[in-house]
């Protein structure tokens, strides 16, 4: 009897497709063409130098800026210029410099994160709901009433992280998460992304530093002038 | 002129005057040129109608060019300058109705009394951020308006008559055109003072602590102090617009300092062009002959400056001025650029101030200058 | 003391109005940055417009009341959808100070100079709502409309604070005007919000408009003034905190009708324009406000 051929498993789809993305200010292409793909779980790590567009490039997979291209979250489709569509598929941004509100509560940042899944009406139901980030920054617990325009760089980069945090994203994007943080602050970033990636998170990271992108992703890819470059740095 | 090193004609190296160096000539020859070319016009217009119509644009024109410097330059809100116009004229013709001033002497007190009511005000208020001298000059047309017509003693609603002219002449059309080339002076000397401030260091400085006035302040501009000359000086052209006004109409109404004369100023300057001088002359002499010859404007006047304010706003926020530089050339970008180029050379000089901070820059290799070149690189895009 | 107390009631109802408009200027600058120069203009066309509806045109009075707030929401809608979308959310246009006052300010403009043309220079006071004469507890007299304005500024204040205060979307308003990246990213669509509340404060001054002008009649150039102190109001809120303007607003119409009665009748605006100028120019911390954003 013939051997059946067994049934090909389905490739697994990959959480976020990124397909021919070009983003333009005006006259300038900031970015050119970037197709790259992450698989679920993954960490990737998007380096290269400033001004080449890596900024651009997942601003515009956020859906903050107008892109040509396709970008598909496990499948889905995103429509092109709506960040609120990409929070609901669960994809989140957290944006290089931070964009907390400074007037607000620490509480009433990290509340808002929820926004666009939430369908509370009381700020404080909306609040219980996403008080559980408090588990992954309990340094945040007592600075909660505290304005966010008054908080230190580095526990401004863990509101907008339990911002982000807050929306329950699968897949999650961070542009330059230690700009401008001193290096204590910067590595608990890092040992906070390092724990996100062993559970089930799919992260795409922009970052300067090679050193730091490498330390938790599992590999890397290089921007130069608005285009990805073929080769990858695999890490040692 | 053609020394080597020396900056080319017409353009002043930012913020740097060395021993020897060639002055700007640029204001210097505005306010000449201003002068021989109204002085011109109006002798042209032998004090017809159009002359007094033309005048009178004039004395407008002297605060919307104080006006350019505080809003268009310094965005700084105030709407104080028709209140500091009617001090000016008032000023003039209480001094020279009253206690037998001669024009030239009443325009030097009007000056003086400019500039201590303003450094008053401005002395505490510019303290606070902009917004609250905004309020504060939103308040002062209201009661000053009333106080003036009901005061006997400043004339209630006739006003005062009989304010000298500046230059008397054998008749009254020469008189006209005498008086008027004096105010075209005064015009002349205005513009110039102000071309000055706004090509010279001071200039730059503004113009940072308009942009971001964190970033001005880090690079040592001291805003309280630059807040405060922008406001007198300001102020002090207003008033002497204001003594030109008196002096060429002969007499003193209330309504130089009512809301309306205000709006009227704030639409001058946004229409014609509010960071440019020329603009502003421009459109004050326009704009004021265009509301008082045509009846049509004149009945629809708020639909009317409604609109043009709005369209101004939203297509040519820098006006007609605006537009037609864009379609001369790109003085302004290239102001826009060397004062880039200034402020980033600051930071960079400021930033290597101290050892750490130069270690700091070398640690983290060529994040600040990669900054200003893809600011000056890739900026053709943006605005 | 009756004098005192019919004082106090009259300044209660035209601080009432100046605290509301205040209230209005404030939460809608925390949205997005920009005074409602035009607040007072919009409580000129609801009170000018019901007048000519129900006195010239002959309707009855509940349609007069609702074609005019539909005429007013109409030229709200119209006033963002065209001039604030393409300034804001095309980023056409002036910005920075500049666009804080002058686009609210072209459009008083307008509607001052639209209300003349239409309705001509008549003074208009549109038939009062709650119909009778003053109320009288022993010397005290308040006039109905006065008291319905009070009790309608106190409400849609406290409305207005717990709305901002207690609910998500209250909040998300708030963060609108904080940050505009910050914002889009977790989903608010500021234009939206801007747009919406930009309409009901405009509803809302109309409202007032209508409630108030039977007690003192308004004419088209009515508007600029009562934004002017609506402003004020705000300033001493920081712009920001609706209860605070409300008192503010009330502050300023008790001391308005007090200087009035006590000192001088003509000359009370003068005063009080006066001594807020002063306390402003002396004391710019009371209005609390922070450093301005970058």
């Amino acid at each position: 009897m013939p051997s059946a051929t067994p049934p090909a498993t389905p490739p697994a789809t990959p959480a976020l497709e990124v397909e021919d993305v070009s983003v333009s200010y005006g006259k300038f292409l900031a970015v050119e063409s970037v197709t790259l793909t992450v698989g679920a779980g993954e960490c990737v790590a998007v380096i290269g130098p400033n001004g080449h567009g890596k900024s651009s490039m997942v601003t515009a997979v956020a859906g903050l800026v107008r892109r040509g291209g396709v970008v598909r979250v496990f499948g889905q489709v995103l429509p092109a210029a709506s960040p609120g569509a990409a929070v609901r598929a669960g994809l989140v941004l957290v944006p290089e410099r931070r964009h907390l509100y400074p007037a607000l509560s620490t509480r009433d940042n990290i509340m808002l994160g929820s926004y666009s899944r939430t369908r509370r009406i009381r700020a404080r139901q909306a609040w219980q709901d996403v008080s559980w980030v408090l588990g992954m920054f309990p340094e945040l617990a007592r600075l909660l009433e505290q304005q966010a325009g008054t908080l230190s760089g580095g526990q401004q980069q863990m509101v907008a992280l339990a911002r982000a945090m807050a929306a329950r994203p699968r897949v999650l994007l961070l542009d330059e998460p230690c700009l401008g943080l001193a290096e204590a602050v910067a590595r608990r970033v890092y040992d906070w992304l390092g724990e996100m990636t062993r559970t089930d998170m799919t992260i795409l990271l922009v970052e300067e530093n090679p050193v730091h992108a490498l330390l938790v992703a599992d590999r890397a890819v290089r921007m130069y002038k608005g285009l990805v470059e073929r080769a990858e740095a695999r890490p040692a | 002129m053609n020394r080597p090193g020396v900056s080319r004609p017409g353009v002043s190296r930012p913020g740097v005057s060395r021993p020897g160096a060639k002055r700007d000539p640029v204001p210097l020859g505005a306010a000449a040129g201003i002068t021989v070319a109204g002085g011109l016009v109006l002798a042209a217009m032998n004090g017809s109608y159009l002359g007094l119509t033309v005048t009178t644009g004039v004395a407008y024109a002297v605060v919307t060019v104080g006006m350019v410097l505080q809003l268009g330059y310094s965005r700084q809100l105030a709407f104080s300058q028709s209140v500091f116009m009617g001090v000016g004229a008032y000023g003039t013709g209480v001094l020279e109705t009253r206690y037998g001033f001669g024009s030239l002497e009443s325009l030097l007190a009007v000056i003086a009394l400019a500039a201590a009511a303003s450094l008053l005000i401005g002395a505490v208020i510019t303290r606070a951020p902009g917004l609250a001298l905004a309020l504060a000059t939103l308040l002062l047309p209201l009661f000053i308006y009333q106080l003036a017509t009901d005061s006997g003693w400043l004339g209630s609603f006739s006003g005062i008559n009989g304010v000298l002219p500046f230059w008397s002449g054998p008749d009254y059309e020469a008189t006209l055109v005498r008086s008027g080339i004096v105010s075209v002076l005064l015009l002349g000397l205005a513009a110039g003072v102000v071309l000055r401030v706004m090509r010279s260091g001071i200039g730059l400085q503004l113009m940072a602590m308009a942009e971001d006035e964190r970033l001005g302040e880090s690079i040592g501009v001291s805003l309280r102090q630059r807040r405060l000359e922008v406001f007198v000086l300001g102020s002090v052209l207003a008033a002497v617009g204001g003594a030109v006004l008196a002096s060429t109409q002969g007499l003193v109404t209330p309504d130089v300092l009512s809301e309306s004369a205000e709006i009227t100023l704030l639409l001058m300057v946004f229409v014609a062009g509010r960071k440019s001088v020329a603009g502003a002359i421009s459109g004050a002499v326009v704009i004021e002959y265009l509301t008082t010859s045509t009846s049509f404007i004149s009945t629809n006047l708020g639909i009317i400056e409604g609109i043009v304010l709005l369209l101004i706003l939203l297509i040519e926020p820098d006006g007609v001025a605006g537009a037609v530089d864009r379609l001369l050339g790109h003085r302004t970008d290239q102001w826009a650029a060397s004062l880039r180029a200034w402020s980033a050379a600051r930071l960079q000089a400021r930033a290597h101030s101290t050892p750490e901070s130069a270690e700091r820059e070398l640690a983290a290799p060529g994040h600040g200058t990669r900054d200003v070149e893809a600011r000056g690189g890739g900026d053709g895009g943006g605005s | 003391m009756s004098e005192f107390l019919n004082l106090l009631a009259a300044g209660l109802t035209s601080g009432g109005i100046y605290g509301i408009f205040g209230a209005c200027l404030a939460v809608w600058f925390r949205v997005c940055n920009v005074l409602n120069l035009a607040v007072g203009d919009f409580a000129m066309l609801g009170a000018v417009g019901t007048a000519w509806l129900t006195q010239t045109a002959g309707l009855p009075f509940g349609a007069g009341i609702a074609v005019a707030l539909a005429g007013v929401g109409l030229v709200a809608w119209l006033f963002d959808r065209v001039v604030l979308h393409l300034a804001f959310d095309r980023g056409a246009g002036a910005h920075g100070i500049v666009s804080v006052f002058f686009y609210t300010f072209g459009l008083s403009l307008l509607l001052e100079g639209a209300a003349r043309a239409m309705f001509g220079t008549d003074v208009f006071g549109a038939p009062a709502i709650w119909p009778g004469p003053a109320l009288a507890v022993a010397d005290f007299h308040v006039q109905r409309a006065g008291l319905l304005v009070i009790a309608l500024a106190i409400v849609s204040g406290l409305l207005l604070w717990a709305y901002l205060r207690f609910t998500v979307s209250g909040r998300a308003a708030s963060a609108c005007g904080e940050s505009v990246l910050g914002s889009r990213i977790v989903g608010i669509d500021s234009a939206k919000f801007r747009r919406r509340i930009f309409i009901v404060t405009a509803l809302l001054a109309a409202l007032f408009g209508i409630v108030e002008s039977p007690i003192t009649g308004y004419t088209y150039a009515s508007g600029p003034t009562l934004s002017l102190i609506g402003v004020v109001a705000a300033g001493f809120a920081a712009f920001r905190q609706p209860g605070r303007a409300v008192a503010a607003g009330l502050a300023i119409g008790v001391a308005e009708a007090m200087l009035g009665g006590y000192v001088s009748t003509s000359y009370s605006d003068v005063l009080l324009y006066a001594i807020l100028f002063c306390i402003i120019i002396v004391r710019p911390e009371v209005l609390g406000l922070g450093p301005e954003p970058a």
